[in-house]
């Protein structure tokens, strides 16, 4: 018995390096669209479902989660020249790399989202992350040594998130994201205390004690002890 | 250790090697179902990378049923029930429609 077979479109497997070398050779367009795709197609599901739980507390959140997630692809093409993956030799981190330099590029994204939301846009001020001296940022993507964190704190951060008020979960989401909190000493950057004091339409002093509050706050619901 | 939780648990994207590999021990690798805005990377070609806001009309419940997914790999409870607010009210806005 003859048995025929219909050809399958083929179906080519890039590694992580190939899709970012290939994204940065824009001579020929039909290519780059072909790892645009592939790379999209990868990565977006990870964006999202960060996004659509930052944005949970919006009443838009899935068209907000939505915004973020397409303008994260959008700024990512755009960078994607000064990402070197060849500096790493480990394949099996190339993933892992990616995806935390996607998330620089989201939490960016995020608050210049919740700034229009907040109809104060100031596009030009929502620089808060530096976009020169890439060699840096790329280190900065491997991180320090990591913190366990058990599941029963994070349940109750988690509760204690929900009883901060907007401004509140907004400013001490920043202050985490610069690394702030850590270390007491670390002061928040001046382009993120700018879009902070925009955003919110206050000042630098006002932010600094919704900060202190809802530390304290957050400190008071997570480390205190049951008698 | 509070920071490391915020970063580790959805309340702000990852930036780490590190902080990726925990988050995804936590919350796991699978995919919530992506919104039709999604599917295809469409909007690279025709928002001109301008940031305009999602215009399509989505009924969540398709676009937000929630993959199947393994053990550890649940999204928080809060946020599947935000998700079955959303669900509902847009059912409740296509009725009033309909009326």
């Amino acid at each position: 018995m003859q048995v025929i077979t219909q050809a399958k479109p083929m179906k080519i497997n890039f590694t992580d390096q190939q899709i970012v070398e290939g994204l940065k050779d824009d001579d020929d367009f039909k290519r780059l669209r072909l790892f645009q795709h592939q790379f999209f197609h990868k990565f977006k599901g990870y964006i999202y479902k960060i996004a659509i739980q930052r944005c949970i507390s919006f009443h838009d959140s899935q068209e907000m989660a939505t915004d973020i997630t397409q303008q994260t692809f959008i700024n990512a093409f755009r960078k994607i020249k000064d990402f070197d993956l060849s500096r790493e030799p480990d394949n099996s981190k190339h993933e892992y790399l990616i995806k935390a330099w996607l998330g620089t590029i989201a939490n960016n994204c995020f608050n210049k989202e919740y700034a229009k939301r907040k109809d104060h846009v100031y596009l030009d001020d929502l620089k808060s992350r530096p976009e020169e001296g890439e060699y840096d940022m790329f280190e900065s993507l491997y991180g320090g040594e990591p913190i366990e964190v058990p599941n029963m704190f994070r349940s109750k951060l988690r509760e204690a998130m929900k009883g901060l008020t907007e401004i509140q979960k907004h400013v001490i989401e920043v202050y985490a994201g610069e690394g702030c909190i850590h270390d007491d000493k670390k002061k928040l950057s001046k382009e993120a205390m700018k879009i902070l004091c925009k955003t919110h339409d206050t000042s630098s002093d006002n932010i600094r004690q919704i900060k202190k509050r809802a530390l304290d706050k957050i400190k008071k619901y997570c480390f205190q002890t049951s008698k | 250790m509070i920071e490391q939780a915020l970063k580790t648990s959805g309340f702000l994207f990852p930036e780490t090697v590190e902080e990726v590999k925990e988050f995804e021990r936590i919350y796991g690798t699978t995919d919530v179902i992506l919104p039709a805005e999604l599917h295809e990377p469409t909007f690279l070609y025709s928002k001109s990378g301008s940031g305009n806001s999602s215009k399509v009309v989505k009924f969540p419940s398709a676009n937000f049923a929630m993959a199947a997914r393994e053990g550890k790999s649940d999204l928080p409870k809060e946020i599947q029930q935000k998700i079955i607010k959303d669900i509902k009210d847009v059912e409740r806005k296509v009725k009033k429609k309909k009326k």
